[in-house]
């Protein structure tokens, strides 16, 4: 773990300086953690309302944060489960048919606005977005995070063997989605 | 900028035949800036509405004691008052109240839960009706289709 993180934890965890140094954590991760929470769930405002109650639960769970992984991983895995408790919650409440998952993002991509990319930037994610979900995921890391493996599998608890399955499955699907345009 | 699909030569297995690109989406002005002050005030608000759930929950089991004594009241009341009810109607079809008082104890006990403007209601009935022209097949009548069974019962007591 890097020796600033440890620093942050053990200020997080001191009743003293909790108030600063958690000012400190939102400030040093917010933007990594917005982009990743973002790509999942495509809309701006569901995003940033995603991204507070992630750093509400680090706030309320600080305490039994175990430190058996990094500060980052701990924190990407909290926003990746609360992304997709989300989507989860908008299948539940039948929203989008179980299949429609990537018929909804579509739609929320085409109407939420925030996003001033170019046409193959848009033609991309509108492939990406027509991924299963674990690929869908699992490529985004990847590919527009640049993440390795092992912190992939770290946060996603899965191997990376596996992991490189999904992207793989994920590019193929990709190209071919190109081709097939 | 577009790379051809088709070139796979400088491309390992798992890279892409795509170019690198960024996502293209994008954030209001000011958001990131602004971002942890709007994080600090929904985080005012949260030990807020916990502390209203809380108390609803400190509330609930004497909320629920109250109304098991309610239910608990209520059955026990349940037969006092239809006593109540077939007293009066016993009051109704009987020429002298005091002969069945003093022989009645039962009787007694009911007109003390009687409450004065219902005895007097009661009262103001009879003086309508001449009991010697009542009939025994009128009264079995009258009982049938004005009193439950339960009532009819108690009455018999």
């Amino acid at each position: 773990m890097i020796d600033k993180d440890k620093d942050l934890i053990s200020d997080l965890k001191n009743v003293e300086k909790r108030d600063a140094a958690f000012q400190l954590l939102v400030k040093t991760y917010q933007q990594r953690l917005y982009w990743h929470i973002r790509k999942i769930v495509v809309s701006h405002d569901d995003a940033d309302d995603l991204m507070q109650n992630v750093f509400i639960k680090v706030w309320k769970n600080i305490d039994n944060f175990r430190e058996d992984s990094s500060l980052f991983t701990w924190l990407f895995r909290i926003a990746t489960n609360e992304s997709l408790s989300f989507l989860q919650q908008k299948k539940r409440r039948n929203i989008f048919s179980i299949d429609g998952v990537s018929d909804y993002l579509v739609e929320t991509f085409e109407s939420s606005g925030h996003f001033e990319g170019e046409e193959l930037q848009k033609r991309l994610q509108l492939a990406v977005l027509q991924l299963p979900e674990k690929q869908r995921l699992v490529f985004n890391m990847k590919y527009y995070d640049e993440m390795k493996y092992e912190e992939m599998a770290e946060i996603l608890k899965t191997s990376v063997g596996a992991l490189k399955a999904s992207y793989h499955h994920a590019v193929k699907k990709i190209e071919a989605h190109f081709e097939g345009e | 900028m577009i790379m051809s699909m088709n070139d796979k030569t400088t491309h390992s297995k798992d890279e892409p035949h795509f170019p690198k690109l960024e996502s293209g989406f994008t954030v209001p002005e000011g958001y990131f800036e602004s971002f942890g002050e709007r994080l600090n005030r929904r985080m005012e608000e949260v030990p807020k509405a916990s502390r209203s759930i809380n108390m609803l929950n400190y509330l609930k089991p004497a909320l629920g004691l109250a109304a098991g004594l309610a239910l608990l009241l209520t059955l026990y009341l349940h037969p006092f008052i239809n006593q109540k009810q077939a007293v009066i109607i016993g009051v109704q079809n009987t020429t002298d109240l005091s002969l069945i008082e003093e022989t009645d104890p039962l009787l007694n006990t009911y007109s003390s839960m009687i409450s004065d403007g219902q005895f007097l209601a009661a009262l103001s009935e009879m003086e309508e009706y001449d009991a010697s022209k009542i009939s025994k097949d009128g009264l079995a009548e009258y009982l049938v289709s004005n009193c439950s069974d339960f009532e009819i019962l108690n009455a018999n007591k």
